[in-house]
């Protein structure tokens, strides 16, 4: 606990709590704004944290991630566009109620829940990371290989598409890390005799242009006309402390599910609110109000899709293994800043692992107070025009990679994954499992390297180490788990149609 | 079951293309001489698992149901002009994008005036009402975000950018 309140004192300065308040606003109003996102301002942000202290760099980017989940909110409550995938669930029930002029209590329930599910996962996190780093600090190259396979495989399952699209897109990203020097004899590979891809392909013009630049092709050809605006009033969004103990059990269940979720490598906070949402509405007693306006629904999605941020956290700063694409982003950014990613930060460089955990506690509470008192005039921002977004994105796309890495060639490279990944959009390949890949990469391949030289060259430890056994065996339930369950079903529904019958 | 159309086949198509770019890549790699592995290794089990994936892809899509011929309604003429108007935005948008970086690429205009006029042009582009306000609000747009932000870079962090 010690080194956890002395996270909390450093953080307490002018600068930290400046870097988390403005990560904060600007999270909360990119995660408004539908079709920009968390993913695409951290890529963004990066170039400008070069010029930072790389602890005040990594805090600013993770309450950019802790504001943006929550921003997503206020779209998708009034005006059915959800800011961010995790606020999906939130449209269903946040919209009609704000059509029914209750738009100020929608938000007042969803604000609300995001801080419990902020607060409830962060103690996961503050509880669980040093421990889970500590035991991974004895984890050998073919546990962290199989922690690998298991985030691509884990990602692949859940992502939209079927499992070989993902893992195409996994592969295809494996393929663009490997181009350049090879990790362990520095030879040339992949590069086509062209001299200007002996450095690779950089992380940044990567991201910029897979996740930027695609965006804003989709953005220009599907720009939707913006739904009937509600407004809400200050008063109204004020939360109530009957809120607490009519939602508490919810409130807590969402929490616990989606902080689980976002501890599974590459489940996205999305899918903690389609879970959950599932689950309150099971378990309600008016399951016919979910998607009409229910306060239940709204609770659950945003406890949930907050609660996958601390949790997806875990594994970052643990183990070093993205707990969601923004993750493995933050895992670029931490090798930018040459931090190493993985257990060894907790003994390395202490205040950076304990300054995401304080981060995401004081980026909850600036996230909270912001959406009380902003919420109105966020969701004014979000009708700016696209026609003035979009170009200002792009040229700091430019900037950003220019100014970064002082080479035109890298902000071309930039644009042609842009076009590449807007292709991997149109063709149904999750861009996410390709970044997952790309991020993997080094580590997968030098894991691999490490364990055949350890081993004289053979894999068995993969299978007969337990904790590399018990990752591979996570992965094979991720990738035939869900098939099984769909086929067992329907069998027991035709048996049961049999017996009907009979 | 989903019905299967030709955009179900790139996945597969993509991945062959990659998993024979990366075995070929690999070719002439040089063997290991103090690992089990070397430098041709990884390209060669990404490549293969590459094409391993297409494969099960493809068969994956072959047994789904071909899709039915739907009988939709003409499409409404104002959605197709809609449509045709977003299309040639984003082809415009493109052209300017890669007009801009060539011209800074190749030197023909500083970074900040070329910044401004491409933040205008494809503003101008973008947007669906082209009134006097509008035009007067990309131009303070373009002024304050190409030629602002590009000093304080150069000036506070030192940033220099070409033909600057």
């Amino acid at each position: 606990m010690q080194p956890l309140f002395q996270s909390f004192s450093d953080l307490m300065g002018a600068l930290p709590i400046f870097y988390i308040a403005l990560g904060s606003v600007l999270g909360v109003t990119v995660g408004a704004i539908p079709g920009l996102g968390a993913a695409m301002l951290i890529s963004l942000m990066l170039p400008l944290t070069y010029y930072m202290d790389s602890t005040i760099a990594i805090i600013f980017l993770v309450s950019i991630y802790v504001g943006s989940v929550t921003g997503g909110l206020i779209s998708a409550t009034l005006l059915r566009m959800p800011g961010t995938p995790s606020a999906i669930m939130t449209t269903l029930d946040g919209y009609p109620m704000a059509m029914k002029g209750q738009a100020g209590r929608a938000l007042s329930l969803g604000i609300f829940a995001s801080f419990v599910g902020g607060l409830i996962s962060w103690g996961f996190l503050a509880l669980l990371s040093p421990p889970l780093a500590k035991l991974a600090l004895g984890f050998g190259p073919y546990e962290y290989l199989a922690l690998v396979i298991m985030a691509l495989v884990t990602i692949s399952a859940v992502s939209s598409g079927s499992l070989m699209t993902g893992l195409i897109g996994a592969m295809i990203g494996f393929a663009i890390a490997m181009v350049g020097p090879d990790v362990a004899s520095a030879t040339m590979r992949l590069t086509f005799d062209s001299d200007a891809l002996n450095t690779g392909f950089r992380l940044l013009p990567t991201l910029l242009g897979v996740f930027v630049i695609s965006q804003v092709i989709e953005d220009i050809l599907d720009q939707k006309p913006v739904a009937q605006q509600a407004s809400a009033r200050l008063r109204d969004v004020m939360p109530r402390l009957g809120d607490t103990f009519r939602h508490g059990v919810n409130l807590i269940r969402s929490s616990v599910i989606g902080t689980w979720i976002g501890i599974l490598p590459g489940v996205g906070s999305a899918v903690a609110a389609i879970v959950s949402y599932s689950v309150a509405r099971t378990s309600s007693k008016t399951p016919e109000e979910f998607g009409t306006g229910s306060e239940e629904g709204i609770v659950a999605a945003e406890s949930a899709n907050n609660a996958s941020v601390n949790g997806a956290l875990v594994p970052l700063i643990a183990l070093g293994i993205p707990g969601s694409v923004v993750d493995a982003i933050l895992i670029g950014a931490l090798t930018i800043h040459d931090l190493q990613p993985g257990p060894g930060l907790f003994t390395n460089r202490p205040e950076v692992a304990y300054g995401v955990i304080t981060s995401a506690f004081i980026a909850n509470i600036f996230v909270f107070i912001l959406m009380l008192l902003g919420s109105g005039l966020i969701a004014r921002l979000c009708t700016i025009p696209k026609s003035f977004l979009l170009p200002s994105v792009v040229f700091f796309c430019v900037v950003g990679v220019y100014s970064s890495t002082s080479s035109m060639f890298d902000v071309w490279v930039m644009f042609a994954f842009g076009i590449f990944g807007y292709a991997l959009r149109r063709f149904g390949i999750p861009i996410g499992t390709f970044v997952l890949g790309y991020i993997l990469a080094p580590i997968g391949e030098s894991e691999l390297r490490q364990g055949l030289m350890l081993y004289d060259g053979s894999l068995a430890p993969l299978f007969t180490r337990p904790f590399a056994l018990g990752f591979l065996f996570i992965a094979l339930f991720m990738a035939v788990g869900p098939k099984l369950v769909s086929t067992l079903r329907k069998q027991r529904a035709t048996a049961g149609d049999r017996i009907t019958d009979n | 079951m989903d019905g299967k159309s030709i955009k179900d086949a790139l996945p597969a198509l993509l991945g062959l293309v990659f998993g024979i770019a990366l075995i070929a890549g690999a070719w002439n790699l040089p063997p290991s001489r103090f690992e089990p592995m070397g430098p041709a290794g990884m390209p060669r089990i990404v490549g293969i698992a590459l094409i391993v994936l297409a494969a099960l892809e493809t068969i994956r899509v072959a047994r789904l149901q071909p899709t039915k011929p739907i009988e939709t309604p003409d499409e409404p003429l104002q959605d197709t002009r809609v449509t045709a108007r977003k299309g040639l935005g984003l082809i415009v948008f493109v052209v300017l994008t890669f007009g801009y970086l060539a011209i800074v690429s190749l030197g023909w205009l500083s970074f900040i005036p070329a910044s401004v006029l491409f933040l205008f042009s494809t503003g101008l582009v973008l947007t669906k009402t082209r009134s006097a306000k509008t035009l007067l609000l990309l131009a303070v747009v373009a002024l304050v975000i190409g030629a602002g932000s590009s000093r304080v870079l150069q000036d506070v962090l030192l940033v220099r950018f070409p033909g600057a």
